[in-house]
């Protein structure tokens, strides 16, 4: 691979020296598309426009008009029309000229625009309701693309990650030496769909209550064709309490209170993005480097307690 | 309750109300003041002192190329406005430090938010965070690597009350006749070598020392009784390259022929070898010194910044940096002072050390490794800064909502493969230590050489350097020594005058053995009562600048709970509260016991910095993943 230019060395020094010249090059080399425009989706591009990726591409037609809340890529003064994914373009390119960034049309994953994602290393989709990401997950297993969704609910957050078979080299600790040795290791991601079904019996007990959420959520989504809501949230409770002593769920594993939070938390808090679009961010610089442990395969986070917390479900 | 209060409208007016002041705009600062306006802060008001460099671009996203050179809280403030225009951001360009932030000032804001990069200010901060009352959230990041922690006071532990490792120094002994390390070598080349070429003549630095002490010892030099440090500068009318040949010579043939002389160091250590100037270059040709260039690395093709250089590139680095230098920078000879941003004086320090680590069988440096190493340069990305700044907004909200009782201290940790990872780990902030020389009551012991010792050693090392006084007042008996504004120049002129006298023989009868020293500081409203031992002697590897000071056992708070107070596990309680009044002491998490001790290195050289003493990249890879708490 070439050098990097004297530009790139001046710029990514400091991170250079967190992850070496051979993670930035690669870093360059790699396509990310980033479908949504929230606020979290703000965070997560800000992230790795700045680490240098080389391309990346944001999806999200919405127009300005019409929102986007704590997306801070937009100018207060913005053209109303314009869509929210164009001004944040404008932002991003500014913020790094030595990474290629555009909009792309859309809303989201279609078939019809299923072969323009083919390009793409990493697809990344925040919001959008819970089938449309089951299909989008679906589709990058079958074609080998890495895929991440992650979500912010008013204090509570997620990350799901599904990167199919994944092959990252690692530096071999050794205890106190440090060493250059690396080693190759291979994980395995289940499929969105498969990750959220498995059965509530048999979770481990540390099982964060907030995968327990998700399901009921599938849930909902599955019976109405829609995420619930807010106003949804005694509908939602009760269809979760059956759901619990249906599927001989361990009580320490539901929190009603986190439920609360989850589907009435308006918006998405700022620190919440900030937190979650962190490590998203730093997954992705992971990812498209095969250089460091890759987070498998959800990442939780709630303001009630503060925890942020890896686990594995449904992994082989 | 916490989170829920977040939605709350009474509690949202009170956050667009509340005023707070943000220590920092780098990279810390742009990602916090960013989630703050984003979280509803109205009123912030964000103090940096430093300008925008290239380097800051990769994470202080708020800056741009065209903004290189101006003021960090300036752009940043500005920068903020385009997509929040209805709040109100007052930035300073200015030191933390000026008087005009004193406690009256610091009593205007309902919390203060530190993005620093360094222990000094950190500490000042706190001190006057505890004078106005004012609740203080803590931060820094390094890497990976992040933590955030809350100080209340009384509640809970203030910044000093933990130990925060000053920056890592080394026995000048090492340095200069035993080498290690490659740091060893860097810093050789950077505060000996470099110094005595092209620094201030004035200051003689401990490479003249090692000449004499090897000359008291091999009366066979012919040519060394008569070098002084004037051996380093270039003669009249000797070309360059003749000037760069003969320091080569000097350095790395005659030096290292010495001290290997010096038998009692080579009893365990394989001794150096002399490098052979001539037979290195061989028929290499050296480059012209004004060819355009201003680096010597690029005037000799040397561009790959990642790859060490070999033994020949490194002599000709050196000789070639060394004649640019006073070929193409003569009016800077004998001012300069090393800078990472001058790319000769990495070209220099690169090559020097070099050569000396291969001297010494060291393995050697790119030009990108020591540039790092020499100019302290941080590890920094984005995204732990990001992660900080939720962290410090989130602590900033529960102050905020009066819920204290919910505050936290996090430590970020990278992610580690296991089933269930915990990458942010909150735990309660700890008790305030009663024996904390700042938030507790405690007196400082400081053993010094008291007649030996000058006033200036006592007020520069001791006060200014390992205690972060600003602007001290000292009073010990009759003797009054002030700093600050608002003195006379007669008082000035006799307290410049007592700076260079011994401690013993200060008027008023001296600083000698036993001798209780108050210290104030207005400016902080910090004071600390500090017990001199005379001591004669001190292990130089140790106690390199003869001083040894320790924290006291001898607590007022810790007296009122623990009547005998001779138990040394006293000392390790903290338990203020559930602490019964008698000799029965609880521990109650102590991390000074299960090794969660934070120490801070910081002093990098910019924002962000700090570093987890107690790496929490260490505790998340436990087998366990167990951490001992509260």
């Amino acid at each position: 691979m070439a050098k990097l230019s004297e530009a790139e060395a001046a710029v990514y020094d400091r991170q250079i020296r967190v992850w070496g010249v051979e993670v930035q090059k690669r870093l360059q080399a790699s396509k990310v598309l980033l479908i949504g425009c929230s606020g979290l989706a703000a965070e997560v591009a800000k992230n790795i426009v700045l680490a240098g990726v080389g391309s990346l591409s944001l999806m999200d037609d919405t127009p300005c008009s019409s929102g986007a809340l704590g997306n801070f890529l937009i100018p207060a003064n913005v053209d109303g029309s314009m869509s929210v994914a164009s001004a944040s373009v404008v932002t991003l390119q500014e913020m790094n000229p030595l990474v290629n960034v555009r909009a792309c049309p859309g809303l989201g994953w279609s078939s019809e625009l299923a072969e323009g994602f083919r390009e793409y290393d990493v697809i990344v989709q925040s919001g959008g309701n819970l089938a449309e990401r089951q299909q989008l997950d679906e589709w990058c297993s079958e074609n080998g693309i890495k895929f991440f969704t992650a979500s912010v609910h008013g204090t509570v957050g997620y990350l799901f990650a599904n990167l199919q078979s994944h092959t990252f080299t690692l530096k071999e600790d050794k205890g106190k030496e440090a060493s250059d040795m690396c080693v190759e290791r291979t994980k395995t991601y289940p499929r969105l769909s498969a990750a959220l079904c498995v059965p509530q019996k048999n979770l481990p007990n540390k099982t964060h209550c907030l995968y327990f959420i998700l399901q009921v959520c599938a849930e909902f989504q599955r019976r109405l064709s829609r995420p619930p809501a807010a106003a949804d949230i005694e509908d939602v409770k009760s269809l979760a309490r059956r759901m619990a002593a249906d599927g001989g769920l361990s009580e320490r594993l539901y929190s009603e209170r986190l439920l609360s939070l989850f589907v009435e938390g308006a918006g998405e808090l700022a620190a919440v993005c900030a937190i979650v679009g962190g490590i998203l961010g730093n997954e992705i610089v992971k990812v498209v480097s095969g250089r460091g442990e890759p987070l498998r395969n959800f990442f939780f986070f709630s303001l009630h307690d503060g925890r942020g917390v890896a686990q594995e479900i449904g992994c082989a | 309750m916490w989170p829920e209060v977040t939605a709350d409208p009474a509690f949202k007016d009170k956050v667009s109300s509340a005023r707070v002041l943000a220590v920092g705009a780098g990279g810390i600062g742009c990602e916090l003041l960013k989630t703050l306006v984003l979280t509803g802060f109205k009123n912030i008001e964000l103090i940096d002192l430093d300008t925008i460099e290239t380097s800051n671009l990769n994470r202080q996203f708020l800056f741009r190329k065209r903004h290189v050179g101006q003021s960090k809280a300036q752009v940043a403030a500005e920068a903020v406005l385009q997509f929040k225009p209805d709040v109100k951001i007052t930035a300073h360009q200015a030191n933390i430090k000026e008087l005009k932030f004193g406690v009256d000032y610091f009593k205007g804001f309902d919390v203060i938010l530190n993005g620093l990069d360094n222990l000094d200010a950190r500490r000042h901060v706190n001190r006057l965070c505890l004078a106005a009352g004012v609740p203080l959230i803590e931060s820094g990041t390094a890497g990976y690597l992040g933590q955030v922690n809350v100080h209340v006071k009384d509640l809970s532990r203030c910044f000093e009350c933990d130990e925060h490792a000053a920056p890592k120094t080394f026995p000048i002994c090492t340095i200069r006749n035993t080498p290690e390390k490659p740091i060893h070598c860097v810093v050789w080349a950077k505060d000996l070598l470099f110094p005595r070429l092209f620094g201030r003549q004035d200051a003689v630095t401990d490479l003249d020392e090692q000449r004499k002490e090897v000359n008291g010892s091999s009366s066979s030099q012919a040519d060394g009784a008569v070098q002084g440090p004037s051996f380093f500068l270039q003669k009249q009318g000797e070309n360059s390259y003749d000037y760069a040949k003969r320091i080569f010579r000097r350095v790395y043939e005659q030096d290292i022929e010495q001290v290997k002389t010096m038998d009692e160091l080579w009893k365990t250590r394989r001794p150096p070898q002399q490098l052979d100037l001539k037979e290195i270059l061989d028929q290499q040709t050296l480059p012209e010194t004004a060819n355009g260039y201003s680096s010597a690395s690029r005037a000799l093709g040397l561009t790959e910044s990642h790859k060490a250089w070999d033994l020949c590139e490194n002599a000709r680095v050196f000789l070639a940096s060394i004649a640019r230098y006073v070929d193409t920078r003569p009016d800077e000879i004998g001012t300069l002072v090393f800078d990472k941003d001058d790319d000769l004086a990495v070209d220099f320090i690169t090559a020097a050390s070099n050569l000396r680590a291969l001297a010494y069988g060291i393995p050697t440096q790119s030009h990108f490794d020591a540039k790092g190493m020499a100019g302290n340069i941080v590890h920094a990305i984005a995204t732990t800064n990001a992660i900080t700044s939720g962290l410090i907004v989130t602590e900033a909200l529960k102050i905020l909502a009066n819920d204290l009782d919910s505050c936290r201290e996090t430590y970020l940790t990278e992610y580690a493969e296991r089933k269930h990872v915990v990458m942010l780990n909150p735990s309660r902030p700890s008790q305030p230590k009663p024996d904390c020389m700042v938030c507790g009551c405690s007196m400082l012991s400081l053993k010094i050489n008291t007649t030996t010792a000058t006033l200036a050693t006592f007020v520069d090392k001791v006060l200014k350097s390992r205690l972060s006084f600003n602007m001290p007042t000292i009073m010990c008996g009759d003797f009054l020594y002030e700093e600050g504004d608002g003195l006379e120049d007669d008082e000035l002129e006799m307290y410049s005058s007592w700076l260079p006298k011994t401690l013993s023989a200060l008027p008023g009868g001296g600083i000698g053995n036993g001798a209780i020293v108050d210290v104030q500081d207005q400016s902080q409203h910090f004071s600390v009562k500090i017990v001199v031992s005379h001591q004669d002697n001190f292990d130089e590897e140790k106690h390199p600048d003869g001083v040894i000071l320790e924290g006291s056992a001898k607590s007022t708070r810790q007296a009122h709970h623990a009547s005998s107070s001779a138990n040394p596990v006293a000392e390790l309680s903290n338990g203020a509260q559930s602490c019964p009044d008698d000799n029965e002491v609880v521990i109650v998490g102590s991390k000074g016991i299960t090794g969660f001790k934070r120490a801070r290195c910081d002093e990098g050289d910019d924002d962000d910095v700090v570093i987890l003493g107690e790496p929490p990249a260490r505790v998340g890879t436990t087998p366990n993943g167990k951490r001992t708490r509260l």
